[in-house]
């Protein structure tokens, strides 16, 4: 990997978090536009805009937990070893366990799968 | 699980705990980074200037397939993409901030912070957001620290790890984010976004390029806010 590519991932990444903090956060474009307030249908519009960007966290993590638990490239052993990591892990979440506690569960339950298998 | 309980504030506790598990996965970054050939100096420039953990895996693992650039920028880019739509969430947190404060802010909108940050309940009294903002700061800066301290750690140490796999590092990225998302499913149409977009990305994953199919997971969210209706309860996050 070149310099001007990390360059341009640099440059990418935060262009992404700027984007959406400054231009869909609102804070440039919409304040001069709703001075007048809550005219019925462009509060309804908003109310629809909010509600999407509160599902939007708990759907893209399930995409990622998918995403992260289940790569192509890899084979079954090592798949379903990470598997059986992911899944206590998430047992440890139900039981509202702390983060790290998580973590280390299912990485250390992912290592007992591979060293006995 | 308690039905609509609040849980309680602990943005302090869970933006340092996010910040010591990434910091073990900054870990497995560096050796990666090193083992598919990068130099410490590109591996670390890597994790301070382009800080999103997700597409800097993407972007070592398709340069060390030989990717090129176009697709090394593809893949990572695409994944980086959905820190877009976490700038509306984060921005109701920062109102008062001013532009420069702002701009700063946005390079650590990341999925541990924002979602440390909308885990905390809403605060009483005027300021309600008191919570999620203190979560995203912790997070957000405890991440930035032990990231790029785990990659200098993983990227000097090199192939004295050796099989990441073997330490099960692998299933660390995908639990933490099934921690983060455990908040959000006591919320219904929460639980439906998380379900649909699961399904759709377990379908396009074997058909899509990597970082795609993230991003069709996230449409989940328009069948959720269409089905589950304006009237159904308050918006979990404040």
């Amino acid at each position: 990997m070149t310099w001007l590519t990390i360059g341009l991932l640099a440059g990418g990444a935060y262009a992404f978090k700027w984007f959406g903090l400054e231009v869909l956060g609102g804070h440039s474009t919409a304040t001069p536009r709703s001075a007048p307030k809550d005219s019925g249908l462009e509060g309804a519009a908003r109310l629809g805009l909010q509600r999407i960007v509160d599902l939007l966290p708990p759907a893209m993590f399930a995409a990622l937990i998918v995403l992260q638990t289940f790569n192509r490239t890899d084979d079954i052993r090592t798949t379903l070893t990470r598997l059986v990591g992911v899944v206590v892990g998430a047992l440890a979440a139900w039981r509202k366990a702390p983060l790290l506690v998580v973590i280390v569960l299912a990485a250390a339950t992912t290592a007992a799968a591979r060293a006995l298998t | 699980m308690s039905d609509r309980a609040e849980p309680a504030p602990r943005p302090l506790v869970d933006g340092i705990s996010v910040s010591i598990a990434v910091g073990v996965v900054a870990l497995t970054f560096g050796v990666l980074a090193r083992t598919s050939g990068l130099t410490v100096g590109k591996t670390c420039a890597m994790s301070l200037l382009v800080f999103t953990g997700a597409s800097q895996f993407a972007a070592v693992s398709v340069a060390a397939q030989g990717g090129s650039m176009a697709a090394v920028l593809g893949a990572s880019l695409l994944l980086a993409a959905r820190n877009t739509l976490y700038g509306p969430v984060v921005s109701r947190w920062f109102e008062h901030l001013g532009r420069p404060r702002r701009m700063l802010l946005a390079q650590f909108i990341l999925d541990e912070s924002t979602g440390v940050g909308a885990a905390q309940p809403a605060a009483d009294g005027p300021d309600p957001t008191r919570h999620n903002r203190i979560g995203f700061l912790a997070g957000g800066l405890g991440v930035y620290v032990l990231w790029n301290l785990g990659t200098l750690v993983g990227a000097l140490a090199g192939n004295v790890v050796g099989d990441v796999g073997r330490w099960g590092l692998d299933a660390a990225f995908p639990a933490s984010f099934v921690a983060l998302l455990a908040p959000h499913l006591s919320h219904r149409p929460c639980r439906f976004a998380a379900l649909i977009a699961a399904v759709l990305t377990i379908v396009s994953v074997p058909v899509l390029p990597i970082g795609v199919p993230v991003l069709v997971g996230a449409l989940a969210v328009l069948p959720a806010a269409w089905f589950t209706g304006p009237d159904e309860d308050e918006p979990v996050l404040p």
